[in-house]
């Protein structure tokens, strides 16, 4: 019986995405309580390079399978490789992260071992020599504690609930590589193309910060003064509506009930009334930053901060502010 | 009369004709029982009453005569004259046969009336005729399709009501003793032939006549059968089998456990009813008129919808009726019908309310609404957000369902879930008054109007629930029930009498939809109740509103529950209140565009129907809008949005005008 964590490390173009990090951070942890290693995986191309940074937020070794044929995910050879890796290696727990590839392969994993699987989790706690994990069922209404009965435990954590900690930068970690034979045959999809959602642009879901514009924007070239803040911050553009409906903005970035669901860190809602139909699809938000005109408008008893003011003045003046802020 | 040459052409023809008629009757109804059975048998008093009362007063068509549509009376003056020669159809093959079977037979005076009466059936039907060919080759409305079949139709009615004339004609100058006097049109052609020196040949031209007029008659009896004009036999049935059911509710599914489909994907999937209305079709197309999803540039067009189905269950019928078990049967979900269309409908009845012979179009869209949500998941990706937040929070906007009655904080309310007592009304708030900050002003309004008239009324608390109404007409019916399931049970537990609701779409379906799950308890609107209370004294309306105001009818309270006086004569009672009325309005009210679930969708078709709407009301300058339901309100709003009227013309539900003025 092994007492070693395995952590599926998730890079996209050679690239670690910061899900990898917090997964790695939590695996540390874990395998300190178990008395093992950390040990993390990266599935890829032309990944070996940057395998050994993996070290700087706590793994102790890191296991590269590098083959040009794996430069995209598929579950068939990811899968495939992953769960060679993890049988040869017979952790106490296998740790990826709830993303798309992080449920496809922990669900691929579980089924190839035969291991125990659970999903999504948002805590998890040393229990008698084992792990045990905390995760929502039923959208969230309840939580179940999950304890195994067998080993590994495969669990995949909820992105961002855990932050990774900071990198130390004089760590590094024992790279292993290993070779592995794919055949056409693992290949049963292949990725033909990867369409990017607008070049550059970050998407409206994913954002951690959201400028959104409404009607009081008054036309297309209005969203200037919004692209610049959120290019400052770092932060997505979103639209009403109504917007969306004039054509000022596309509908990918329209956020409410008929569009998309949003619950960024920081939401600033810029020249929105805040009609329920607008409301329902960013009320989760964690901080809400209202700024009308209209002191009468429901955004404001929705809004953590509300400015009552004209957008084309405040915007500017708050743009500047920041840029004097951060130099 | 006839030779006995003559008399054996008749019975042949007659014979003919009823085996083509036999046989295509037999496979029309071949083909209706195909369809899924379904019990129109109740109450036959009732039916009988309506199917006579719409037809032989022609209601079915002078229902819709407008001021820009008088093509209703048209229909009745066809009508009214083509009955009368089906009857004199009658006697002539009667006569024909033996000659003493004549109308004369019930005493000249009879005989001559007949005739005369019959003359002037037949210059009536030659007009109306001519009408009915200009108004489809010359001014043509958009509802109707210059098509050869009404081209072939009006042809031959055309010729027969000639051919009776030519044949009265030819007889009065053939037969010494004329058969009738009064036969004025019949006079009027004799006169012609003699002037054109064919007296002489007056024997062989009627029977020449008669043959053509006969051979005429019966070809045109086994066409009906085979054309649109089936609607002459079939609209009679399907007026016959309407729908018993409280007009605006949808039929539910009943076997939720067994059933191994559900909704409709397929053409046996639909009841013999739902195909009889195939049949009665006439095409008038008042349905596509009347349709907003239509109006609005959208695929959808009632009149489509059924024609397509009409004709695919002709093209396919033969396989159908040969196809054996378990062979597949092709989908019309996709195909025969887009699924464009079926999303495209409010549910808003339009085209059932102007429909002259019953057809049930929003069933068929909402059936196969049921087929795509229930069995294939398959619906706009929007509605995804709408199901689970109603799962989850029992409300459409997913707002947390333990805030359901923050609203009412401090505004001195019985809330049961927190503390059970006596009332006399309980007020549902539905979803939009507990969490649309906009419409808890309403819910707000309605109390304050409750409280000044000092009723005793309580509401729910966190313990209402959605009502489910976006859920069945979304299709999702399994949802549906269980939420109507779980809402009657609370009403049950607090003993629930009497239930006043703001919104109609929540007001419908407690009252006409839940009774199918075993609810009992009144409903009504707040639009019957203010004006209750306005009437008996218990409120009354201070202060003017010197204001142009113009009202929109909301659907599933207006068509769906005629509730239309109400709203007007509550607006009515505020001193200086100027209301102007919208073009459409009432019965053809146009639907604000959010019915039928649309509220939750992207409209990604056509023009905007809320933007179609608030055009037509900003035609009437007013200063305010008047709307008794949440949809129409934020449809109104968003429309002026659109419009930048927003800063000129305001949107009140009528329980804001009512508390404003109190």
């Amino acid at each position: 019986m092994g007492n070693n964590v395995l952590i599926f490390a998730e890079q996209m173009g050679g690239k670690f995405r910061s899900v990898a990090y917090e997964a790695i951070c939590q695996g540390k942890k874990m395998a300190q309580g178990l008395g093992g290693k950390a040990i993390a995986v990266v599935i890829g191309s032309g990944v070996e390079a940057v395998a050994k940074d993996l070290g700087q937020y706590g793994a102790d070794k890191v296991i590269v399978v590098d083959n040009a044929k794996l430069k995209d995910f598929t579950v068939d050879a990811y899968g495939k490789a992953f769960s060679e890796v993890v049988s040869k290696n017979d952790p106490a727990v296998v740790l990826l992260a709830a993303t798309f590839q992080g449920k496809d392969l922990g669900g691929y994993a579980s089924a190839a071992l035969g291991a125990p699987l659970s999903s999504d989790c948002t805590e998890w706690a040393s229990q008698d020599g084992g792990i045990q994990v905390k995760r929502p069922i039923y959208a969230g209404k309840a939580y179940v504690t999950v304890k195994f009965n067998s080993q590994p435990a495969v669990i995949s954590l909820r992105p961002k609930v855990f932050s990774p900690d900071a990198p130390d930068a004089s760590k590094s970690a024992e790279v292993e590589k290993i070779d592995l034979a794919l055949s056409d045959d693992d290949f049963r999809s292949v990725v033909k193309e990867i369409l990017a959602k607008t070049a550059g642009k970050i998407d409206v879901t994913e954002a951690d910060i959201i400028v959104s514009g409404g009607r009081g924007l008054k036309g297309p070239e209005g969203f200037a003064v919004l692209e610049e803040l959120a290019g400052l911050l770092g932060a997505a553009v979103g639209a009403s509506r109504t917007v969306v409906d004039e054509g000022w903005r596309p509908h990918s970035d329209q956020i409410g009930q008929t569009g998309k669901v949003v619950s960024p860190k920081l939401y600033i809602a810029c020249g929105i009334s805040g009609a329920i139909q607008h409301l329902a699809g960013m009320r989760t938000s964690k901080c809400i930053v209202a700024i009308n005109k209209d002191p009468e408008a429901p955004i404001f008893s929705t809004a953590d901060y509300g400015i009552v003011g004209d957008l084309f003045k405040v915007v500017p003046a708050l743009t500047a502010e920041i840029k004097k802020a951060i130099g | 009369m006839l030779p006995i040459a003559g008399k054996i052409f008749l019975l042949v023809l007659i014979g003919i004709t009823a085996y083509f008629f036999t046989k295509r009757a037999q496979y029309l109804i071949s083909l209706l029982k195909l369809g899924k059975p379904e019990d129109r048998s109740d109450n036959p008093g009732e039916r009988w009453r309506f199917t006579l009362g719409q037809v032989l007063t022609q209601t079915c068509a002078l229902k819709n005569v407008t001021r820009k549509d008088l093509s209703g009376i048209g229909h009745m003056l066809l009508f009214y004259g083509f009955s009368f020669f089906v009857v004199s159809y009658g006697f002539h093959i009667a006569e024909g046969l033996y000659e003493k079977l004549n109308p004369s037979l019930l005493g000249s005076l009879f005989n001559n009336g007949f005739f005369f009466m019959l003359d002037l059936a037949g210059l009536v039907v030659l007009v109306s005729v001519i009408w009915a060919a200009i108004r489809r080759y010359l001014v043509r409305p958009e509802r109707l399709e210059p098509s050869l079949e009404a081209g072939v139709i009006l042809l031959v009615v055309f010729s027969l009501m000639l051919l009776n004339f030519l044949v009265e004609g030819s007889r009065l100058l053939a037969e010494e003793k004329p058969f009738a006097d009064w036969a004025f049109m019949g006079s009027a052609f004799a006169q012609g032939i003699a002037n054109m020196g064919l007296q002489s040949h007056a024997h062989t031209l009627f029977y020449c006549f008669w043959y053509v007029h006969m051979m005429v008659i019966f070809g045109f009896g086994i066409y009906i059968l085979y054309s649109k004009h089936l609607h002459i036999l079939a609209a009679h049935p399907n007026l016959y089998f309407h729908s018993s059911r409280p007009k605006g509710t949808l039929q539910p599914i009943k076997d939720f456990e067994s059933a191994e489909s559900f909704g409709v994907s397929k053409v046996t999937d639909f009841s013999w009813k739902q195909l009889l209305d195939l049949y009665a079709c006439t095409e008038c197309g008042q349905c596509s008129a009347n349709c907003p999803a239509n109006i609005s540039g959208k695929p959808l067009k009632p009149k489509d919808v059924i024609i397509n189905l009409k004709h695919n269950l002709f093209e396919n019928g033969q396989n159908l009726l040969r196809k054996k078990e378990g062979e597949e049967e092709p989908l019309i979900v996709g195909s025969v019908v887009t699924h464009d269309e079926i999303w495209d409908c409010t549910n808003c009845m339009a085209c059932m309310e102007v429909c002259p012979v019953a057809i049930e179009h929003v069933d068929k869209l909402d059936d196969m609404r049921r087929y795509l949500v229930l069995m294939e998941s398959n619906f706009p990706a929007e509605v995804q957000t709408v199901f689970r937040n109603m799962e989850n929070n029992s409300n459409p906007w997913g707002i947390g369902m333990a805030t359901r009655a923050d609203w009412a904080k401090d505004l001195g309310i019985k809330i049961l879930s927190e503390a059970p007592g006596e009332f006399d009304i309980l007020y549902y708030v539905g979803c939009a008054g507990s969490f649309d900050d906009r419409y808890k002003k309403v819910a707000r309004a309605m109390v304050k109007i409750m409280q000044a008239a000092g009723i005793n009324f309580a509401i729910l608390g966190t313990d209402e629930k959605c009502c489910g109404d976006s859920a069945r007409r979304i299709g999702n019916e399994y949802l549906f029930q269980t939420m109507a399931q779980e809402n009657i049970e609370i009403f049950k537990n607090y003993n629930v009498k009497k239930v006043l609701a703001t919104c109609p779409h929540g007001y419908n379906v407690l009252k006409k939809e839940y009774p199918q799950f075993g609810a009992k308890f009144e409903v009504m609107h707040h639009t019957e109740l203010i004006l209750d209370l306005i009437k008996n004294g218990r409120i009354k309306l201070k202060g003017e509103l010197a204001k142009t105001i113009t009202l929109h009818d909301s659907c599933f309270l207006g068509r769906y529950n005629d509730i239309y006086e109400p709203p007007r004569q509550i607006l009515n009672s505020i001193p200086q209140a100027n209301l102007v009325e919208m073009e459409r309005i009432e019965r053809t009210s146009f639907c604000c565009g959010a019915g039928g679930g649309r509220m939750w969708m992207e409209e990604l078709r056509g023009k905007k129907i809320n933007e179609v709407r608030t055009e037509e009301a900003l035609t009437k300058n007013p200063d305010l809008i008047a709307t008794a339901c949440p949809f129409c309100l934020t449809m109104f709003e968003d429309g002026l949005k659109a419009k930048n009227a927003d800063d000129k013309v305001k949107v009140l539900d009528i329980a804001e005008f009512v508390a404003n003025h109190l």
